[in-house]
């Protein structure tokens, strides 16, 4: 059962880490950041969130 | 509040951001608690506590270690947002105090009295990064700029900006006294050649052939345009020197549009315009009528006449809430957003005027500006567009 439920934990950091992601794009594209900026602080952003996601989904090993 | 974003036709010399190093012991001490704790998951043996619970922990670290990446990233925006932007004619600082607020500061280069730098303690001075503190001239205290990357380099670059400009006020102010001086000597040649010109024509020196005096006058016209072109250049430059006099009386400011109007009349009927008024009686100004009618009146009149090559030129002078109000509108070439930013500056020219009216020193409506403030009135100008025809207006306050 704690497995479920760390199933429905992973879903929902996987909204939102993705949620956050659009935020950020979002803005960091609206602000005075230049282009390769955001596309490397977006490229950052997502392999600090992969970690983050693996490790999760590790303790349902 | 309105973030002021450099302009097309600036040039961006330089962009700064607050060093790095300002942003890691931050970043650490957020994601230094999360990292240990994701450690401890790790290493947390089976054996110490139940599946159950090693999972339940486990996951609770990887939760916040990912709330703190966001957290980290955020820290990271706000700081990477704080910048100094230096272009050829402003500074601009933001400060990104959270993600939703922003703190814009301006300065115009020429504003900026002094530029000080402040590297305190050994780590700033070996990773070169500091404070600028930015004083000035036109307000008390200074604006600190903490934690920049290479301050020296920059407050360097701000002051070289900044004694360019005065290089070249120095440089403007030399050269409009060279105008002015070249000024008061050509009208003097002026003045002197069409005297000569005027006796020739009027057969001082005794009768003359028809095509000499056809030529006499031809050349007393064109010495006179050029005796009214330098003295719009010299009203100018004695306008911004603020040496012009304005002897104020009270005088039928009605009788002077209608006599303007009446003056113009022959020229605008001669190139088919037609021409309406709408003049109020009593209309009643303090103030010096010779220069306004010269001035102001008269430019914006001929202005019309000048500028319209078809259509119709509308004079209309009425009096309401205690002030004069003189429009002067026309079907003419109108006039664009960009020229009407330089309309009534000095020397400014439409960038079709030229070829409009070749004559045009681009003085007549900076000096009408003057004038009109003078008298504590107002000038404007509206068009819908270029070849969509203006209207010029000055208000004027009137005398109950």
């Amino acid at each position: 059962m704690l497995v479920d439920l760390g199933h429905i934990f992973l879903y929902i950091e996987c909204a939102l880490a993705l949620i956050c992601g659009i935020f950020f794009w979002y803005f960091w594209s609206h602000s005075l950041m230049h282009r390769p900026t955001v596309v490397k602080a977006v490229i950052i952003y997502t392999l600090g969130c992969l970690v983050c996601l693996a490790f999760s989904a590790l303790a349902l090993l | 509040m309105s973030i002021p974003v450099p302009e097309s036709d600036e040039e961006v010399l330089l962009v700064v951001h607050k060093h790095w190093a300002v942003f890691l012991p931050e970043a650490l001490a957020v994601l230094v608690p999360t990292l240990l704790l994701v450690a401890a998951a790790l290493l947390l043996p089976y054996s110490v506590v139940s599946y159950e619970l090693h999972t339940a922990f486990t996951f609770l670290a990887a939760f916040f270690l990912f709330v703190g990446w966001v957290t980290v990233i955020i820290i990271w925006t706000t700081h990477y947002l704080d910048m100094l932007i230096l272009t050829d004619r402003r500074l601009l600082y933001f400060t990104q105090v959270s993600l939703g607020t922003r703190v814009a500061h301006e300065w115009d280069i020429r504003d900026i009295h002094e530029v000080n730098v402040r590297i305190g303690g050994m780590l700033q001075s070996f990773l070169n990064y500091g404070t600028l503190e930015i004083t000035k001239r036109s307000g008390p205290g200074y604006v600190a700029v903490t934690n920049i990357r290479k301050p020296e380099y920059v407050a360097a670059v701000i002051l070289k900006q900044d004694n360019r400009y005065n290089e070249l006020k120095e440089t403007a102010r030399k050269q409009k006294e060279f105008l002015r001086f070249m000024s008061h000597e050509i009208k003097g040649h002026l003045a002197k050649s069409k005297a000569a010109f005027a006796a020739i024509a009027e057969g001082d020196f005794g009768p003359i052939s028809t095509p000499l005096k056809s030529m006499a006058s031809s050349a007393l016209a064109d010495s006179q345009k050029g005796v009214d072109t330098v003295m719009s250049i010299l009203q100018g430059a004695d306008m911004e020197r603020g040496t012009t006099t304005i002897e104020k009386k009270e005088f039928d400011f009605s009788a002077v549009v209608r006599r303007v109007v009446e003056d113009f009349r022959p020229e605008i009927t001669e190139k088919k315009l037609e021409l309406t008024s709408s003049i109020e009686d009593g209309c009643m100004v303090d103030g010096d009528a010779e220069k306004l009618e010269r001035h102001v009146v008269r430019n914006l009149v001929e202005n019309a006449f000048r500028y319209t090559p078809r259509g119709r030129i509308e004079v209309s002078l009425t009096k309401k809430d205690g002030m004069v109000h003189l429009a002067v509108t026309d079907t003419g070439v109108g006039i664009t957003p960009q020229d009407m930013q330089r309309l009534f500056t000095e020397g400014g020219h439409g960038a079709q005027s030229k070829e409009v009216n070749p004559d045009s020193t681009g003085f007549g409506l900076y000096i009408a500006k003057q004038i009109t403030e003078a008298h504590g009135g107002r000038i404007s100008a509206t068009s819908p567009g270029p070849a969509q025809g203006a209207t010029f207006s000055a208000d004027l306050p009137a005398i109950k």
